[in-house]
């Protein structure tokens, strides 16, 4: 008496989809993925450069701005007008050293602004490649979405092939029970036993393998989530400020001419102190800003990788263990995949 | 058909103009000065139009919600022609970019073809006479001035041997001149004033003979936008409040831009103004200063004459015309096509 067993259960070709089943591809899609993080952490790496360069050439405005406000205010002239005024003119690029009445002022403070107002659209330019930065991450957040959801999937196909095989090797069971035993129908039952161990061990690891990486891509789209947020949060705080930046610059321009204009003719100090103020404020404020950025990145960039450093370190570690004692506990991995997918069909028959 | 509200200022002489009021104006800027027909003596229109179609592509790509136009003048301030500068420099560090489509067509724009600086100054070597020593040489500069117009001074002068500390440097192996700082400072300083003024202030300069000044200065315009706020800018003021009283349907951007010359030079026959906005220096110098005026005006022989051309849309045509009338002077007025 042959086993009543549905022949397409053993023989069935279950198709997961994505990069399949094995151990390797696994490891290598979240390599891939992981990869693509580590790009992304680099390229922060080198806006994190970006910042420094901009924020120290935005102190430099500042600085001169500054020394234009301390001679205008009267703070700088401890050397006499004449010294303090030349000390003055070296901080504008390519005066240094140059006798006072060599260049207009009018001209000088021109110049000055122009790279004032550069400084700014650096500053606005690096705020814009974050924002692709933000936005380059929340598409790969979506990817892994992906992932994590084919994973879920897989998960459930192996889960139900899992239960179907349990039932049927109860049934066989049960059928050894009522035959001889050392019987033709005994053999035959249990050589349809061990397919059926064979395939539970095969399923049950597509359960393991498809349940962890479910966990480990949430936990890599966790990272990449955070890696977004800080971005979006730099990237709209500098926005904010450089478009305050510049608005101030533009509303000053009339003031600088104006002061430009005055000082050719050595005439309304008062004006020339009000105007530069605003010019400073401006600059300052960018560069405050800027500097908040960087000891941001310093502070949280540095952690982050550190943490995604650790995460790689550990599930690769779990895995390799489990590798190792796969062979010891696959009995114990069946069992846990039955009782998984049978707590399931049961909180699914609850719910429904 | 009444007189509309005027801009309100945002800052020092800053008017603040929405986008969509902007493009009209800069577009009918730019068409104005291509109907002026300025000569050389004027600033290259060239990089001034490009300058204007990018701060409309700017606006147009959404890049900028508004533009900064000078209120003295009418004309777009320094921050608003910075900004073109600037941001090309950008485009030229980080090409297209990132963020929006529209700061990437923007660049695009920028990118497509070259843009000579507003602002320039040069110095060319006429003749050099080895004999005498002298040295014939043109000096210009074309500024954005603090006054708020766009300038351009051309001075010819003869220098004797090498010149002072505010002379002009020669190779004369090269064929090549170039203003020393501190004469390049003088010309600065002095480009809003009179051609006679910087004509006698060079002539005190030991070793220099100066033959002829001219100036060209675009501006200021006077402006009605679309939606029939204005700003009347200087050239208004000196209408006499006329403009603002002028009636214009509002539905489209209507303004009169002026360009003025200004010469002062050894070789000219008479001395006149056929400028209706600008008597001649010596009829309104100051008393005090008359005598000054007077003997420098003997040290160094040379005339004056001033002249302006307008350029309107139809609808401030009669008001040009208005003014030269007043002025008893004839005027070339130009229509923007």
């Amino acid at each position: 008496m042959a086993a009543k067993i549905d022949s397409d259960l053993l023989s069935r070709e279950m198709s997961y989809s994505g990069e399949g089943v094995s151990i390797r591809g696994l490891e290598e899609s979240i390599a891939n993925e992981r990869n693509v993080q580590n790009g992304k952490v680099d390229e922060l790496k080198t806006l994190r450069e970006r910042n420094v360069e901009i924020q120290s050439n935005l102190a430099e405005e500042v600085k001169k701005l500054r020394k234009f406000s301390d001679y205008i205010n009267g703070t700088a002239q401890k050397q006499g007008i004449w010294a303090s005024f030349k000390e003055l003119l070296s901080y504008i690029p390519g005066l240094s050293g140059l006798a006072l009445s060599k260049r207009s002022i009018e001209e000088l403070l021109k110049a000055q602004f122009h790279i004032s107002q550069r400084r700014v659209k650096d500053a606005a330019e690096y705020a814009d490649k974050l924002k692709d930065s933000e936005k380059e991450l929340y598409t790969e957040i979506e990817r892994i979405n992906g992932k994590i959801i084919e994973a879920a999937n897989n998960e459930k196909q192996a889960l139900d092939y899992v239960l179907e095989l349990q039932a049927a090797q109860e049934a066989l069971e049960a059928e050894k029970q009522a035959v001889e035993a050392g019987s033709v129908e005994a053999r035959e039952i249990e050589a349809q036993g061990d397919k059926i161990h064979a395939l539970l061990a095969e399923h049950s690891s597509n359960v393991q393998l498809f349940g962890s990486a479910e966990e480990r891509y949430a936990s890599l789209k966790e990272n990449t989530r955070k890696l977004a947020e800080t971005i979006r949060n730099l990237g709209q705080d500098i926005t904010q400020y450089t478009t305050a930046a510049s608005i101030k610059l533009d509303m000053a321009s009339g003031q600088i001419q104006a002061i430009g204009r005055a000082a050719d003719a050595s005439v309304v100090m008062l004006e020339m102190k009000k105007s530069l103020d605003v010019m400073t404020e401006s600059m300052n404020q960018t560069t405050r800003f800027v500097s908040d950025t960087q000891v941001f990145f310093r502070e949280n960039l540095d952690e982050l990788l550190s943490d995604l450093d650790t995460f790689d370190e550990t599930t690769t570690q779990i895995l390799d263990e489990n590798l190792a004692k796969s062979k010891e506990i696959e009995e114990k991995r069946i069992q846990a995949a039955i009782d998984k997918a049978v707590k399931r069909r049961e909180e699914g028959g609850a719910g429904a | 058909m009444s007189a509309g509200p005027k801009l309100e200022l945002v800052s020092l002489n800053t008017h603040s103009v929405e986008a969509e009021g902007a493009l009209a104006y800069l577009e009918k800027l730019g068409r104005a000065l291509r109907a002026a027909r300025m000569s050389k003596n004027f600033p290259d229109r060239g990089p001034l139009t490009r300058h204007l179609d990018l701060l409309g592509e700017g606006l147009r790509h959404e890049v900028y919600d508004r533009l900064f136009v000078d209120a003295r003048t009418g004309l777009p301030n320094m921050a608003s022609f910075t900004r073109v500068a600037t941001d090309l420099e950008v485009a030229h560090e980080h090409g297209l970019g990132s963020g929006s489509a529209g700061k990437r067509a923007y660049r695009e724009q920028l990118l497509a073809s070259p843009l000579a600086a507003v602002e320039v100054s040069d110095a060319a070597l006429r003749r050099f006479d080895p004999v005498a020593g002298a040295s014939a040489v043109r000096l210009d500069l074309t500024k954005l001035d603090a006054t708020g117009t766009i300038i351009r001074v051309r001075v010819e002068l003869t220098q004797k041997g090498k010149g002072g500390r505010r002379g002009v440097e020669l190779d004369v192996e090269d064929k090549t001149a170039s203003a020393r700082e501190d004469l390049h400072a003088t010309i600065y300083r002095h480009a809003a004033f009179d051609a006679e003024t910087l004509f006698l202030r060079l002539g005190e300069l030991s070793g220099v003979e100066v033959e002829r000044v001219e100036r060209g200065v675009i501006g200021p315009v006077c402006v009605q936008l679309a939606d029939g706020r204005r700003f009347p800018s200087q050239l208004g003021g000196a209408l006499g409040g006329v403009f603002d009283d002028f009636p214009l349907a509002a539905g489209q951007c209507e303004l009169m831009l002026s360009v003025q010359s200004d010469f002062a030079a050894r070789d000219l026959a008479e001395e006149r103004s056929n400028d209706p906005l600008q008597r001649l220096l010596r009829e309104r110098v100051e008393p005090s200063e008359r005598a000054r005026y007077e003997a420098g005006r003997a040290a160094h022989p040379f005339k004056v004459f001033k002249d302006r051309k307008f350029v309107a849309t139809r609808a401030l045509l009669p008001l040009a015309k208005a003014v030269c009338e007043a002025g008893g002077t004839r005027n070339l007025i130009y229509p923007v096509r």
